[in-house]
């Protein structure tokens, strides 16, 4: 993968020009087809896995095998639902190799450039992110999934139900359970 | 004094406005949204309350692990050194290799001296060092020595002397 090119005349190639261009050697086509989806494909496996560490390393496992198996791709559905199918089967395989348990293990945040906060405020800030993300992790698996994909990555709900094995309308219900506990736990007295 | 939440009949806006306000906080609000989206907040407390919720819990977003992108290319790097086999080159290396070893198994057969320490595999290659070696009599590692000649037969009787 020595061949490099820039996208001139595309700026931003979407992902079917980008896969096309990584099959045909581009490597800065594979690395801005990485950079893309990663984020969905790590918070997907993490709402079903609940396990920052195991998330990184099914993330990992999943982008590789999609990238190894690039030809398989036939444009059938978008690249990211493809792309979240892989995931699935790679979380649940995790899931049945460890027999994880579902509960949170979110006591640690991951590294990330990010996580710098600034000095004011910071542990407050942490808490509160801390309290946000243990919430999350009570929700039943369905209505997390649709929450994170619809919120922290803007899916559109058919993409939800496809990545949550679900139809449109029952993404759509999910997410709005999911948010509606969400502010049960998170809100009880009502906005502040 | 504990209040309760104020229960506000959703009009289609609202509804409209609560399926737009995730993609806001994820950045991928549709072109043209975002007018329509800050215009309905403005005006409607609840939705302006479930917009300030929802950024809240954007806020709580789990970024990606450093170097994760680095570690995905590395991976596939590694993947594409790996040998890939396919039938056609399992048949083109495993023939060879399938003849070599029938090879070094009847040939053992052959030259085995018959004591059957190693059942043979340790001379299997080796080359005959002495008569017991010669192939003319052994069949199956066992000595036959009908049809021997006579000259092998009396070199057989002299080495059974020594």
């Amino acid at each position: 993968m020595d061949k490099v090119t820039d996208f001139p005349n595309d700026p931003v190639p979407d992902d079917d020009a980008l896969v096309a261009r990584a099959l045909d050697g581009d490597s800065r086509a594979l690395e801005a087809l990485v950079e893309r989806h990663q984020g969905v494909v790590f918070r997907y496996v993490l709402g079903i896995l609940n396990d920052a560490d195991a998330a990184a390393d099914v993330a990992q496992e999943t982008l590789v095998k999609a990238i190894r198996n690039l030809k398989g791709f036939r444009g059938d559905a978008a690249f990211r639902t493809w792309l979240l199918a892989i995931a699935r089967n790679e979380a649940r395989g995790a899931l049945r190799k460890e027999k994880r348990s579902r509960e949170s293990s979110f006591d640690e945040l991951p590294e990330s450039a990010d996580d710098a906060v600034a000095p004011d405020g910071a542990a407050e800030n942490r808490e509160e992110t801390l309290r946000i993300r243990r919430a999350l992790s009570r929700l039943p698996e369905k209505q997390r999934l649709s929450v994170s994909l619809r919120l922290f990555d803007g899916l559109s709900f058919r993409e939800v139900g496809a990545a949550t094995d679900s139809s449109e309308g029952s993404a759509r219900v999910n997410y709005h359970h999911g948010i509606r506990k969400l502010r049960e736990w998170l809100d009880p007295e009502g906005d502040r | 004094m504990t209040s309760t939440p104020s229960i506000t009949p959703l009009t289609p806006e609202c509804v409209r406005t609560r399926d737009l306000l995730p993609l806001r906080e994820a950045g991928t609000l549709p072109p043209g949204a975002e007018g329509e989206l800050t215009a309905h907040v403005a005006s409607c407390e609840a939705c302006a309350a479930e917009a300030r919720f929802l950024a809240r819990v954007a806020g709580a977003r789990v970024e990606v692990p450093a170097g994760l992108t680095a570690r995905v290319l590395d991976g596939v790097r590694r993947e594409a050194r790996r040998p890939v086999f396919t039938p056609a080159r399992t048949l083109l290396w495993g023939l060879p290799i399938a003849a070599a070893l029938i090879l070094a198994l009847g040939t053992n057969l052959l030259w085995n001296t018959g004591n059957g320490s190693d059942g043979g595999w340790g001379t299997a290659l080796e080359a005959p060092t002495s008569t017991w070696g010669d192939e003319e009599w052994m069949v199956a590692g066992a000595p036959h020595l009908g049809g021997v000649s006579d000259d092998v037969l009396r070199d057989l009787m002299e080495e059974i002397e020594r």
